[in-house]
């Protein structure tokens, strides 16, 4: 063998180490932190039409961070962001306890 | 030519390699448990119904899968686009509000525990999935137990966020009588 061809024969080794090492810490990572459970780009987790089409639709509003502060200008933020609050109140009950009780899964009492 | 079929040899090794990885960190091992203490009518109906079981639980993992974007969207928008925004525009106004400041810092936390309560229970529930309860009910059940204990912790955090919201308007409500 040629010194080039040994030469390429390194570097293409080398190259495969590191890859495979980067790409194992990374999807460690990915993995260990969380994230994953978070990413809603995986299959079967992908959001739907309607829930982009609300997130489009929906102005989201800002208050802003400087200015004088009246009364008014406290009314006008007390009434959006009680629709805040109205929004979130949409889901009765979030993570709730019956969706994994032994009813709902159909099991016997364990008690 | 021959320089051109190494590199095309290295890059098919390299992707191969790489696939072999990425399987074997996808599929998480289920955990031996102890010998169940559970009925013997328990653990035999939880091998009866695994199938639908399994169902159920997939369903629900990608609804609170959902409602976690929903609700944690509108969190980051009461923090970022009302709660901030307002007690900066307090400070900046020289109008004293420690008790919103407060509020505020509880308002993070919360969000964070939220976060960090959501990972664990998502987490144990891709764990419990992944156990086959027709061969391991008891595994299966003992699992269970875990997934409901941390999906309580996330039940409380929005019980605690909902609460600190309620106390945060209570609060810029009564700015208006400094004004």
């Amino acid at each position: 063998m040629t010194a080039g061809g040994k030469n390429l024969l390194i570097l293409g080794l080398s190259a495969i180490v590191i890859s495979v090492i980067a790409s194992s810490v990374s999807l460690l990572l990915y993995h260990n932190s969380g994230d994953i459970y978070l990413d809603r780009s995986r299959p079967g987790f992908l959001p739907d039409k309607s829930e982009i089409d609300d997130r489009r639709a929906g102005e989201e509003y800002h208050f802003p961070d400087s200015g004088p502060l009246t009364k008014e200008t406290i009314n006008t933020y007390s009434d959006h962001l009680t629709a805040e609050f109205e929004a979130l109140q949409k889901i009765e009950k979030p993570f709730d306890e019956s969706a994994l009780s032994d009813e709902t899964l159909g099991l016997p009492s364990s008690n | 030519m021959k320089k051109t079929a190494l590199t095309f040899y290295y890059i098919m090794l390299t992707l191969f390699c790489q696939a072999i990885i990425f399987v074997a960190l996808a599929h998480a091992l289920p955990e031996s448990a102890p010998a169940g203490s559970r009925s013997e009518t328990r653990t035999e109906a939880i091998s009866r119904y695994c199938e639908s079981l399994t169902l159920s639980l997939k369903s629900l993992q990608q609804k609170d899968s959902r409602i976690r974007v929903y609700l944690g969207r509108h969190y980051e928008s009461i923090l970022n686009n009302f709660v901030i925004p307002l007690n900066v525009r307090l400070v900046k106004n020289d109008i004293p509000a420690s008790d919103l400041a407060k509020v505020q810092s509880a308002i993070s936390a919360a969000k964070t525990n939220f976060s960090l309560h959501f990972i664990d229970y998502q987490k144990s529930l891709e764990d419990l999935i992944a156990i086959d309860c027709k061969l391991h009910p008891a595994d299966f059940d003992q699992k269970l137990r875990t997934v409901r204990q941390n999906r309580q912790a996330v039940s409380l955090d929005t019980k605690e966020l909902e609460r600190l919201f309620s106390e945060y308007l209570n609060f810029a409500e009564a700015i208006k009588e400094k004004l």
